[in-house]
């Protein structure tokens, strides 16, 4: 049985190189005695799939975009640089800041602590579902500062 | 200082684009057009390959910052080629078309132009392993050497897995075990 095994894998070894000699053979023009199987679809690949320079029209067009694109990505502001464009998302990175800082409050202090600690808002799962409020809001406020 | 003689490795390249240096990204795409480009005229109808070769550098644009080094960047970039000629294959309705051609193809002989759409949609269909193979070898026309150390495997496993490409092919365009196809059956 080891042996039948050995067997295949070397007669798909012998293949792997025939097919692999045949293409070199077909690509470089050269005409080759031996046919393998798989022989007509190498046929078909060599006749259909080619190299072919690229004109200068699409080389000047491409330059054009990229060159456009490249001024529209390095107008983003880097890190911590204050952000002073359209007021509508100052107006959301402020909305968010004041609902982080309400929660925190409500978090932190100790009178709201005794409060909350009736509420399900006070169970160990309310507070981590509230941790996880507060960090998506902070991501938010992230995404937005970042966003162009 | 770079030595002239010597090719700037991609990797300087990406991590000068990283930081904002517009000529390497120029040099960058010099590079890779040639291959992009021609990936391309492989794998979509001749009208889209302008287009798609635009949205692939791009998108090469846009997601450099992300690209971590973890793997060559030409590997990267293949991916990007992948995902940009799906995007091409899912919003435009050229599916159902082809379909159509490659019922027709079976019936009789194709000519060179239903040839080549029919050898296209068999490529996009392939694994990507196997596509990456057939392409380095008849777009590329890299040896089965080089192959290798692109796909950073043995000589022999590259030519195994050059051999399992073509049998897939074979399969997607209908051809039976020889490689000979439909209509020849």
């Amino acid at each position: 049985m080891r042996i039948e095994g050995r067997d295949i894998q070397s007669t798909d070894r012998l293949e792997d190189e025939r097919l692999a000699a045949y293409t070199d053979q077909l690509l470089s023009g050269l005409p080759s005695e031996d046919r393998p199987p798989l022989a007509d679809a190498v046929d078909i690949l060599a006749r259909t799939l080619s190299w072919q320079e690229v004109p200068a029209g699409v080389r000047i067009r491409l330059r054009q975009r990229l060159a456009v694109e490249w001024e529209r990505q390095h107008r983003r502001r880097p890190w911590g640089v204050p952000v002073w464009r359209p007021w509508r998302r100052l107006l959301w990175v402020a909305a968010g800041l004041t609902l982080v800082g309400a929660l925190a409050v409500l978090i932190l202090s100790p009178t709201a602590r005794t409060e909350l600690s009736a509420t399900s808002v006070g169970t160990a799962g309310g507070k981590v579902l509230l941790a996880l409020g507060v960090a998506a809001l902070l991501l938010l406020i992230v995404f937005l500062l970042r966003r162009r | 200082m770079d030595d002239p003689r010597e090719p700037v490795p991609d990797q300087v390249l990406v991590e000068r684009v990283q930081r904002g240096d517009r000529d390497a990204f120029e040099a960058l795409c010099e590079r890779y057009l040639p291959i992009v480009y021609n990936r391309l005229r492989a794998l979509l109808p001749p009208e889209a390959v302008e287009d798609v070769t635009q949205e692939v550098f791009v998108a090469v644009l846009r997601g450099i910052q992300r690209y971590r080094g973890r793997s060559l960047f030409r590997t990267w970039l293949s991916g990007v080629i992948r995902h940009k000629v799906a995007d091409y294959y899912r919003r435009s309705h050229r599916h159902s078309r082809e379909i159509a051609l490659e019922e027709g193809f079976q019936g009789g002989r194709a000519d060179g132009w239903e040839e080549q759409a029919h050898v296209r949609m068999a490529l996009y269909r392939l694994p990507a392993r196997y596509q990456e193979v057939l392409l380095l070898r008849f777009v590329e026309g890299r040896s089965f050497s080089e192959i290798a150390e692109i796909l950073d495997i043995s000589l022999e496993a590259a030519k195994s897995r050059y051999r399992r490409a073509v049998r897939a092919l074979a399969r997607e365009m209908g051809c039976d075990r020889s490689g000979k196809r439909g209509d020849s059956r």
